[in-house]
């Protein structure tokens, strides 16, 4: 039995650091890597309205939890907001979680919905023929409701609950593809480039995706362990396996590449991500060209639907 | 026997095994990396040693989406 430095029994060993470590210093690490986060990048100033996107699972409660916390050392406003996808069987499992976590930390919840907002669940979507795979509409939906809600809410910073896997995943992701443009757009900041977009921050993206689960199950913190029945793109299921295994023969692998993308992130940003970005011509939101994405797939899930 | 609680997959399994949680691990759809596991309630180091009479629950690492 191995014992922390403090001389309490260890319950986790941090192979990429070598460090064994008990209960209390685990989690204190993992609060002040989300902490120094923060500071270093700048993510949270005060005064700011913090939007925390949440899902009901372990990586939004946790970040949720961490913000609370994080409120009793400066000022600054906290808000959660959910969007329910319309996933039967998953989503709705999930909600309660959600609820449960903002009422015993008191902080408002706003929810908004796919079906409200563009007349359709996702599950609707996905009866369509002839179309993108789910991930793809539901990427698109939710990333223009977290950014319209968040600004309707009075936001001005858009937290979300990514962490280290994730990151480290689409960085592979984006380079295996050779998509530049996404590729200049994993970084810690974001260039001001309209005025409708509300920044977007990651406070967790250096923390391991299991660490976050042992954090939230030290704390006491209760999250749904289901996975998105939509979850499974093979391309990403490919990149997690090749990850998991490097990390287990040669752990720190994640980290390296984190930063290592952080490090050459300024020249990206600078090469491959636009000056200004466009207005969508109808719904008025930050886009990439005169309709926005979201609008193109509305009008195409119309046509094919009939109504 | 081993008892090991599959927490995502709702199941119960009785493991004749005596040895350390890594090996155990892939013996029942997870790894290291994959899993975060309390034996009997309680979080431990993945090098310690599980065998008869002890609870094994598995947590796993990647939810949501």
């Amino acid at each position: 039995m191995q014992q922390c430095s403090c001389g309490h029994r260890a319950i986790y060993f941090r192979r990429y650091s070598g460090q064994h470590l008990c209960k209390r210093c685990f989690s204190r690490s993992i609060f002040k890597k989300f902490k120094d986060t923060i500071r270093i990048n700048k993510l949270i100033e005060r005064d700011d309205h913090v939007v925390c996107g949440v899902s009901g699972g372990k990586d939004s409660l946790v970040l949720l939890h961490m913000l609370k916390d994080l409120q009793s050392k400066f000022q600054f406003e906290l808000s959660a907001l959910v969007i329910d996808e319309g996933i039967a069987g998953y989503r709705d499992v999930s909600l309660p979680y959600v609820h449960r976590a903002c009422k015993q930390l008191g902080v408002p919840l706003h929810t908004r919905s796919f079906k409200e907002a563009y007349g359709y669940t996702l599950d609707e979507v996905t009866q369509i023929e002839d179309r993108l795979g789910a991930c793809s509409y539901c990427g698109v939906f939710r990333r223009n409701i977290l950014n319209q809600a968040s600004r309707e809410i009075g936001g001005t910073k858009l937290a979300l609950g990514h962490n280290l896997d994730d990151e480290s995943q689409v960085i592979l992701m984006n380079m295996l593809r050779g998509d530049m443009g996404r590729f200049g757009r994993t970084g810690t900041f974001y260039k001001d480039v309209h005025p409708k977009f509300i920044p977007r921050i990651k406070p967790l993206r250096e923390i391991p995706e299991k660490e976050l689960v042992l954090y939230a199950v030290i704390s006491g913190i209760e999250f749904d362990f289901e996975e998105c029945p939509y979850a499974h793109e093979a391309f990403r299921d490919d990149v997690r396996d090749f990850l998991n295994d490097m990390e287990q023969k040669r752990p720190g692998t994640k980290h390296t590449l984190l930063k290592t993308y952080d490090k050459l992130f300024p020249i990206f940003n600078e090469q491959f991500t636009p000056e200004s970005i466009a207005t969508c011509k109808r719904c008025g939101e930050p886009s990439i060209s005169t309709l926005c994405k979201k609008c193109e797939m509305i009008d195409d899930i119309k046509k094919k639907k009939g109504y | 026997m081993v008892k090991v609680v599959l927490m995502r997959e709702k199941q119960t399994l009785e493991v004749d095994y005596e040895g350390t949680i890594i090996d155990l691990l892939p013996l029942v759809g997870y790894s290291l990396e994959t899993a975060v596991v309390l034996k009997n309630g309680s979080p431990v180091e993945e090098e310690e040693t599980v065998g008869e009479a002890d609870e094994v629950r598995v947590i796993p690492v990647v939810s949501g989406g």
